[in-house]
């Protein structure tokens, strides 16, 4: 290890295409926190912020869908009445149409899912 | 003996007696005991996807579900909403990191994540809270359809399910149980769906008049309805209450964790539960058909109970006693595929629990699993003649409700936060078990005057007490960050990398305590 001293002028640049969506540390620990006594940090660190910030970020969005099913069958009573399409026209939107909306976003996660595994793979064998 | 009666029995008994068949005499033979719990760990996406269906399709899903929307109409179909629902959040938050943590059930997650014997004993106290109400709830609904159909005395139907369970848990295996239950489920699947449309036929072709004066219940032993923490109650916040719980409490479910280390790896646990989704969606669209046929045919009727009085309604006579009797059997392997599912997973759960009396004793791991098995049974059967018998989804849902309260923010926390400490997690795991007891004891025990004056959360705990207990945890965890354990990185790390990166040192094989980092 190096004597020389050097000024440190602002966070070091994450590894290109790692797409590290900057630190994630607990949010109640210190400076010190990553530094852990197993010592895992280096590109296993950035690669590991970038996969959860993917992963988060994709059940974000698959969540809010999920969320906007339930308000949407939700209000569906109260918009048949207003549309007038009677009781029985509720009962059949509310049977019909919630089934195969989960079984497609359930598809659509698990594809994305995997696509940001498989981009996380080729990016570690590219990029080391 | 009448028709329907003979037909009943022996719907009931080939599915008793050809399951128990199945795990007994033709167990599958594994190399190591982590085979025997985990069958391999190589059962395919749609076998495993299948198998966890037919544990989740359980008694409230065959029968409870379907009286409830006949009983109340259109604010209980959003109940079959809700439980598909809970499978894609599991499928978005929990899955694929749970298998690759290579933990076995949520007590070694505890443990292997926070690094904290107290956490795991709290885990493990709340999987046998809600792994025994489902177990109560699946054999008081034996006890009440055998009687329905056949005239035995309740407890009859209990053993028999219980006893069936335990010869299956005892000696089939993971490999085996897996097996069994996904052919349940197609044997549900088949039953319900073929039985649906010869009755939903009959109506249309007009073969079956809907009565013109109600019909007074013909149920020998009437179930109580009444409302339990919000399920059962037809307005908005019980329908938000049953949501919430459907939504979080799904992943705390023991028997369904388990089963995601059937799975080789996170990507085909991942794909187990997208086939399992699919195949419950397909499940999911029959209770709102035979609600609709209850409304017409069976009004009045207790929710547990309408399914099987239907057929005898609507088409008297040989059709109808077949019928019932397939029903029956249907039933049957409802309780018998989710009662196997809970022993085993209560099992997996308990057996660790005592090694120094186990050594003592010279008793193996295997030795303690089917100890703590039908140790699990029996006290269950005890429980379920012991507890006041109501309609067994208010059962079920209260297990969903403390689920969400406890079991989902460690797991969502601890997946998916790395400030998560063990003294937040412990916290939480007291605030959130703790006020559920509580709320619930006070709705059941208070007077109806003084539940009214309490407010909200008294009746519908869910919604209030889950977002409680995700605070707590927090910022407990932001206070303690001393209780941090070491090597978070590491255990993220093998959670949310892909087994495609190989990481050195990462072994993601399924591990029980003994091989566990504790």
């Amino acid at each position: 290890m190096s004597g020389r001293r050097v000024t440190v002028t602002r966070n070091p640049v994450p590894a290109a295409g790692t797409g590290a969506a900057g630190p994630l540390r607990p949010l109640g620990a210190g400076p010190d926190a990553d530094a852990e006594p197993d010592g895992w940090a280096g590109p296993g660190e950035l690669h590991l912020r970038s996969i959860v910030a993917g992963q988060l970020s994709l059940a974000g969005r698959t969540l809010a869908a999920a969320a906007g099913i339930l308000v949407g069958a939700a209000v569906l009573p109260s918009l048949g009445e207003y549309a007038g399409i009677g009781a029985p026209g509720v009962w059949l939107v509310l049977c019909l149409a919630p089934p195969p909306l989960w079984a497609l976003l359930a598809v659509t996660h698990l594809r994305r899912a995997e696509r940001i595994e498989r981009e996380s793979v080729r990016t570690s064998r590219d990029g080391g | 003996m009448t028709t329907a009666v003979v037909a009943s029995l022996l719907g009931v008994a080939v599915v008793l007696l050809g399951s128990a068949a199945t795990g007994v005499v033709r167990p599958r033979r594994y190399a190591t005991t982590l085979d025997f719990y985990v069958a391999a760990r190589a059962v395919g996406p749609w076998r495993n996807g299948a198998a966890i269906s037919s544990e989740y399709t359980s008694a409230v899903s065959c029968l409870s579900l379907a009286g409830l929307i006949a009983l109340h109409g259109v604010p209980m179909l959003w109940y079959s909403v809700g439980a598909t629902g809970g499978y894609v959040v599991v499928l978005i938050l929990v899955v694929a990191p749970l298998r690759r943590s290579g933990t076995y059930t949520l007590s070694d997650f505890a443990q292997w994540r926070l690094g904290s014997p107290l956490v795991r004993r709290l885990v493990t106290g709340i999987v046998t809270v809600i792994g025994m109400i489902y177990l109560v709830a699946q054999l008081q609904a034996a006890g009440v359809v055998l009687h329905l159909v056949t005239g035995l005395p309740p407890w009859a139907g209990g053993v028999a399910t219980a006893v069936a369970a335990v010869a299956v848990a005892l000696t089939a295996g993971m490999g085996s149980v897996t097996g069994l239950q996904a052919l349940q489920f197609w044997l549900k699947l088949l039953i319900f769906a073929g039985c649906a449309l010869v009755l939903w036929s009959a109506w249309r072709w007009g073969m079956a008049a809907p009565p013109a004066v109600p019909v007074p219940p013909a149920v020998p032993r009437p179930v109580q309805e009444h409302v339990l923490a919000g399920t059962g109650d037809p307005s908005p916040l019980g329908v938000l209450s049953v949501l919430v719980s459907c939504a979080l409490g799904a992943m705390g479910l023991p028997h369904v964790i388990v089963r995601v280390y059937a799975s080789p790896d996170g990507r085909s646990a991942r794909r187990s539960v997208v086939a399992a989704l699919a195949m419950l969606v397909a499940f999911y669209l029959l209770p709102p058909v035979y609600g609709v046929l209850g409304r017409v045919f069976a009004p009045g009727v207790p929710a547990d109970a309408m399914v099987l009085v239907l057929p005898a309604r609507m088409l008297p006579g040989p059709v109808g006693d077949a019928l019932t009797g397939l029903l029956a059997a249907g039933a049957f392997a409802a309780f018998l595929a989710t009662s196997c599912g809970v022993l085993v997973a209560l099992g997996a759960t308990l057996s660790p629990g005592t090694p120094r009396m186990a050594r003592i004793a010279r008793i193996t791991r295997i030795g303690r699993f089917r100890g703590s098995v039908a140790g699990a049974a029996l006290t269950a059967l005890l429980l379920s003649w012991a507890a006041p018998h109501g309609s067994v989804i208010l059962l079920v849902m209260l297990g969903f409700g403390l689920s969400a309260a406890t079991l989902c923010p460690v797991l969502v926390l601890g997946i998916w936060w790395r400030g998560l400490s063990a003294r937040g997690a412990a916290a939480g795991l007291m605030v959130g078990g703790g006020l559920i007891a509580v709320l619930v004891a006070v709705e059941g025990l208070a007077p109806a005057a003084l539940v009214a004056g309490l407010g909200l959360p008294i009746r519908y705990p869910a919604p209030f007490v889950a977002p409680v207990a995700f605070l707590v945890m927090v910022a407990v965890s932001l206070a303690t960050p001393g209780s941090v354990p070491a090597g978070v990185s590491r255990k993220l790390a093998r959670m949310h990398l892909p087994e495609d990166l190989g990481e050195a040192g990462i072994d993601r094989s399924s591990r029980r305590p003994g091989h566990s980092s504790r």
